[in-house]
């Protein structure tokens, strides 16, 4: 008879895992929104460790909003949704003050009405699985390279030049882009690095190293707050929100929050320099 | 003659009703036991499945529900999922989410712990976090989602494995207030204390919850059963049945306002588009 042995680390992860699970699927959802407020609505769209239900104060860019907000005493709350087809939703809603995240998909006829405000020079890199691809995919900043392949986008990402390189495109969210990757159902995707360590430390822990980064950067994606220009006082809290963001800027707090989640002192030398240009 | 004329009529008969059942779809849906919205116990499995029952009855879909862990529901990510999607979509992707039903929660108090507060009354209402500063709140394991947005306003959380459990500590004294559904509280509250209802009071909460089927990527002609079943939803809303069905398991309140607004939006924010 074979005998059943788990690890200790794998035992671990399962008790983890079954810890952290809800009892019901049909259950209280306690977030900020319980009570009635006059607050100022933000739907941010879940992309950890920036922003996550699952993160510290919600990730370090939730951490970053609240912080802005608290500089200029103006209340307010996240909510942080799985699918980018709800800001979509959320957009048609004058309700709603803002959205932030990456590829939110944004129509230009929606641009017209919304203020961005960048937080965060997001620098991406191609991933793929090793154990599909015996060969190296090589990306060495040609798309031409990439010829014939597929390419797991996220929802709402622009896709043309992909296309044009003719690469199929299959579109999916974050964490189903990995498992995507593992079935091969696409060759590679282009994720934040702290997002893809994120997954991999998270869900793929025992396989991380089969998740290979391709040479060279697939570029940068700005992750930025959107005020929606629709609601009442979006324009003048776009104002206020600049205003504070500057304030955390100077004083060190936006500097510090990101060193705090990030850990990566270059980086964060590298956003205060973006975000100083914006706000210029 | 007349004989040999009915046999082939009667196999004829027999063949068409075979042709129609074997054209009849089939689709099954996992549940976990979440007493009175769904349990193996229940009528048709509970408030949502008699909801499903009718559906599927209108739409002419064979549905079954099976009944698993809620741990095991997460983590396969290729099958069709009943409950709030929030719980579900970060794991798995969909090819259709279709709102049936909406759940509400509330804070509940036991009147008799709060004699020195004035407003202790049946109808008291938490209308700031300012209420709750210091307070310490029961609830369910793995419902809490913004801690630290709380910790921050100084409010204690204590999470428990079992709602049970949670009402026996508020009649205690060792909780301020516990968040449950509107539903459940009043099974539990019904089970473990019946001569004293009137002492758990509540305050609703501001949002409700969505409950849906949700047909996986991998399921087969979901647009079209999804189609069929939103169909059939709109006609047991239309013929009055799906109002039947929620004021049987709301019997102690009334149909609860804005229901059917509630359920539209949340159609509206589950409509999935090709690139999710």
């Amino acid at each position: 008879m074979k005998n059943i042995i788990i690890k200790p680390t794998k035992l671990l992860v399962l008790l983890m895992f079954f810890l952290s699970v809800p009892l019901t699927a049909t259950g209280p959802r306690v977030s900020s929104n319980i009570l009635s407020l006059e607050k100022n609505e933000v739907f941010a769209l879940d992309l950890p460790p920036f922003i996550s239900t699952e993160a510290d104060k919600n990730g370090a860019l939730s951490e970053i909003v609240n912080a802005v907000f608290a500089e200029e005493k103006i209340e307010n709350s996240i909510s942080i949704i799985p699918l980018q087809s709800m800001i979509k939703y959320y957009l048609t809603q004058d309700t709603t003050l803002a959205v932030m995240g990456r590829h939110l998909g944004i129509s230009k006829e929606d641009n017209k009405s919304l203020m961005e405000i960048p937080l965060y020079l997001s620098n991406e890199y191609y991933l793929y699985y090793k154990p599909l691809h015996a060969k190296n995919l090589e990306f060495n900043g040609k798309l031409s390279n990439l010829k014939g392949l597929r390419y797991g986008a996220s929802s709402g990402e622009e896709t043309a030049a992909y296309e044009n390189a003719q690469i199929k495109v299959e579109n999916g969210r974050t964490l189903s882009l990995f498992k995507k990757l593992k079935k091969g159902t696409v060759d590679f995707i282009s994720m934040p690095t702290q997002s893809a360590q994120w997954i991999l430390k998270k869900n793929f822990a025992h396989e991380s190293k089969d998740f290979v980064m391709m040479q060279g950067g697939s570029g940068s994606v700005f992750i930025s707050i959107y005020f929606n220009l629709k609601h009442p006082e979006g324009k003048t809290l776009a104002g206020s929100f600049k205003k504070g963001l500057q304030s955390i800027v100077t004083n060190g707090k936006y500097a510090s929050i990101l060193e705090k989640h990030l850990k990566n002192p270059d980086d964060v030398k590298l956003q205060l320099e973006q975000i100083n240009k914006f706000l210029k | 003659m007349l004989q040999i004329i009915l046999v082939t009529f009667a196999l004829l008969f027999g063949l068409a009703l075979n042709a129609q059942n074997s054209n009849t779809l089939s689709i099954v849906l996992e549940a976990n036991e979440a007493p009175p919205f769904w349990s193996k116990t229940l009528a048709h499995n509970g408030m949502g499945g008699e909801i499903i029952y009718e559906i599927s009855k209108a739409a002419g879909i064979n549905t079954s529900i099976v009944f698993k862990p809620l741990s095991r529901l997460i983590e396969d990510d290729t099958n069709n999922d009943l409950g709030n999607p929030a719980f579900y979509i970060v794991n798995q992707d969909f090819k259709e989410i279709i709102p049936i039903a909406l759940y509400y929660a509330s804070f509940y108090s036991y009147a008799k712990n709060h004699k020195n507060d004035g407003n202790r009354s049946k109808d008291f209402q938490i209308t700031s976090f300012d209420e709750l500063k210091g307070k310490k709140i029961g609830l369910l394991k793995g419902t809490l989602i913004d801690h630290s947005y709380f910790e921050n306003k100084g409010i204690l959380f204590e999470q428990s494995y079992s709602q049970e459990s949670l009402f026996k500590k508020l009649r205690l004294g060792r909780l301020d207030y516990v968040i449950e559904i509107n539903l459940v509280a009043q099974e539990v509250i019904k089970k473990l204390y019946p001569s004293e209802l009137d002492n758990f009071i509540h305050s609703n909460m501001n949002t409700s919850h969505p409950i849906a089927i949700m047909l996986a990527n991998e399921q087969p002609n979901a647009h079209e059963i999804a189609k069929k079943y939103k169909k059939g939803l709109d006609e047991i809303i239309a013929n009055g049945i799906y109002r039947k069905i929620v004021e049987k398991y709301y019997s102690q309140e009334p149909f609860p306002e804005n229901w059917l607004e509630d359920l539209q939006r949340y159609t509206q924010l589950y409509t999935l588009q090709e690139d999710d």
